[in-house]
């Protein structure tokens, strides 16, 4: 291990740009060394943030002459595929901002570029290094439910009632609307828990924007389980992301949302007695020494970025590879076919 | 404890357990007699100075509690997350125009002036003339409403926390200031890196508000050194998340600042119902407010 601190360029100096390039400020075993940005009208804007670094205008030049050990590429969608061609080569270590990519082709070819390397690869999914989820995770792999019988997931915000514009809304950027952007989320939790995806049906409703606003899949997993998935960013109501989730299993069931997990048991077992049981993340340690977003979740992107630098320095697989955030995007891929196709969507 | 702040933000800020609740609390919202009553059951167990995160919603209720006198206003602003809503609406120049609108012409003529000398900066997106831009046209439509204290957004504050970007702090403190003639606190989840920070800049912060709490809910880096931190910085912080996210009892929360001898927390509105079913009208604090007439 490499006493060192880990360099590490940005790419894109937009709003996560910024959010993953100041969270690793707080960190003593990395710097950001570069940011990359095409658009030199952010140049500015990006050092008046703090930021005394080269910013230069192509990831090449930052690779290649500044010099970086990782990149974090925070970029619309439709541009992680080539961003990350052109500096695989160099053997830096991958951080994605979600989605993967903005289509299930490009996100199979970026896998297929990590495979075998030794590089650390991982893709954005802060919600699942919460660590009420993190503990949902856990007490599933402890047998808490025994054998997973089905789910029920939802993710709403108030965020589109309107014809909008910018690049979250154009499908050849983003890949899609309310699914790639924040239904990706909770599709990421969903594979934490359940696993690889099988056969995806799904309705989509775009009654805003021009991309999908809403989205409604029922999704069957490899080892049978079977999970509904509503996803809106036309919900009134939430200003901050409503994301919740309910297992059912033989022992009993799991309600988990950000703040707390609710879980009852049939039987008393597995440290808990029978009957309802309440974990709050106010129970729960968390390891974390700088609080980004205090409103959205800020020990996840702390969690999220201690979890990739270690991965950078000792070679184990970040929890969010490429490789989980491939299902994910099989998923939002099963959603569109099937809603097009009006027939369920499998994967092998 | 020698005082009580209130907390209130929108409805659709706060983080729910459950879509029920979330749902139970937006309609609390929108009786405004339910919300005169948090207020004054607040300002019975001693609660002096209502921290609000200034929305339409919310303007009125300020708007009676100023009328009335019966607590301090101290607005945190900017709004950031209805900013990030009208950017993604309106654009850049949608939302900063959306919040000119809401200016009279006086404060309008003023910003202006100030806003003529920042062109370059507002053109280069510069993000201390940006924020500066954000808290000056927030403030200015919050004039005719006064204001008794002030606090930064949260969003605001940890970013430029973590970037150590002192021309940030050092300029909004200093020209909110000079302008509105009250000097900024901040709301952080990062005090001990704030403080750290201040002590290395030798800049002035009246107060930090800071969770607080026997769980050590949300206190960062760890409970012992936001404890120690306090104890250093007693007349200058503020304790909030005192109830942990409501998984404390009203008892258990007083009787941890008491330990550790806390002078000034904040009781979120929601958590009100909670202490006021505890305590009854005993006022928290040593010294009841002056007032004793509710809104």
């Amino acid at each position: 291990m490499t006493s060192s601190p880990l360099r590490v360029g940005i790419v894109g100096g937009g709003r996560m740009g910024m959010v993953h390039g100041s969270l690793l400020r707080t960190f003593s075993d990395a710097a950001v060394a570069a940011f990359a940005e095409p658009n030199t009208q952010l140049h500015g804007q990006t050092r008046s943030q703090g930021f005394d670094c080269p910013i230069v205008t192509s990831v090449d030049e930052m690779v290649r002459q500044v010099g970086v050990d990782a990149v974090f590429i925070c970029t619309p969608n439709s541009t992680h595929r080539p961003i990350l061609e052109s500096c695989i080569e160099s053997g830096v270590h991958v951080f994605v901002e979600k989605p993967l990519a903005d289509d299930l082709p490009n996100a199979e070819r970026m896998v297929d570029l990590v495979r075998d390397r030794q590089i650390a690869h991982a893709v954005g999914y802060v919600y699942g290094y919460l660590p009420v989820f993190l503990r949902i995770r856990e007490l599933l792999d402890q047998g808490v439910l025994g054998t997973l019988h089905r789910g029920r997931a939802h993710c709403y915000m108030s965020e589109v009632f309107a014809s909008r514009t910018g690049w979250y809304y154009d499908r050849r950027q983003s890949g899609g609307g309310v699914l790639p952007n924040l239904g990706s989320h909770l599709l990421y939790l969903v594979g934490m828990y359940f696993g690889d995806v099988r056969e995806v049906q799904a309705k989509i409703q775009s009654q805003f924007s021009s991309v999908d606003d809403a989205a409604f899949a029922l999704l069957t997993f490899a080892s049978g389980v079977t999970v509904s998935v509503d996803v809106s960013w036309s919900m009134p109501g939430s200003q901050m992301l409503d994301l919740g989730i309910t297992i059912e299993g033989e022992r009993g069931i799991l309600v988990g949302s950000k703040e707390e997990l609710l879980l009852y048991r049939h039987e008393a077992g597995a440290g808990f007695p029978q009957g309802w049981n309440r974990v709050h993340l106010s129970d729960l340690d968390a390891h974390v020494d700088f609080d980004i977003s205090p409103h959205i979740g800020g020990e996840g992107f702390y969690l999220q970025a201690r979890d990739f630098i270690d991965a950078c320095r000792t070679g184990a697989r970040p929890r969010s590879s490429f490789y989980e955030a491939l299902n994910v995007q099989r998923m939002i891929h099963g959603m569109y076919q099937s809603a097009a196709t009006g027939a369920p969507t499998t994967f092998a | 404890m020698q005082e009580l702040l209130l907390t209130i933000k929108p409805a659709e800020a706060y983080n729910y357990s459950s879509r029920a609740e979330r749902l139970r609390w937006i309609m609390a919202y929108r009786d405004r007699g339910r919300l005169i009553a948090l207020v004054e059951e607040a300002r019975s167990l001693g609660a002096s100075e209502l921290v609000a995160v200034v929305s339409p919603e919310l303007r009125e209720l300020i708007g009676i509690v100023r009328a009335h006198g019966s607590l301090r206003i101290a607005p945190v602003v900017p709004n950031m997350f209805a900013f990030i809503r009208d950017l993604t609406e309106f654009g850049m120049a949608g939302a900063g125009l959306k919040r000119v609108r809401s200016m009279r012409p006086r404060d309008l003529t003023l910003f202006g002036m100030w806003a003529t000398t920042r062109v370059r900066g507002i053109l280069q997106r510069d993000f201390t003339v940006g924020a500066l831009l954000l808290l000056r046209m927030e403030l200015a439509a919050l004039r005719k409403i006064g204001l008794d204290g002030l606090y930064i957004h949260p969003q605001l504050t940890e970013i430029a926390l973590a970037t150590s970007h002192r021309e940030f702090f050092e300029r909004c403190l200093g020209e909110i200031e000079t302008a509105f003639g009250v000097r900024p606190g901040l709301i952080t989840n990062n005090p001990v890196r704030a403080r750290a920070l201040a002590a290395e800049w030798h800049l002035d912060i009246p107060r930090i508000v800071m969770p607080f709490n026997a769980k050590g809910y949300k206190m960062f880096p760890d409970p012992h050194r936001c404890e120690e931190l306090l104890a250093h910085h007693r007349d200058t912080s503020v304790a909030t998340e005192i109830t942990a996210d409501h998984t404390l009892a009203p008892e258990a929360a007083v009787d941890y600042l008491a330990a550790h001898g806390v002078r000034s927390a904040a009781l979120d509105i929601r958590e009100v119902p909670a202490f006021f079913k505890a305590f009854g009208p005993r006022a928290l604090t040593q010294s009841a407010p002056a007032r004793t007439s509710g809104p």
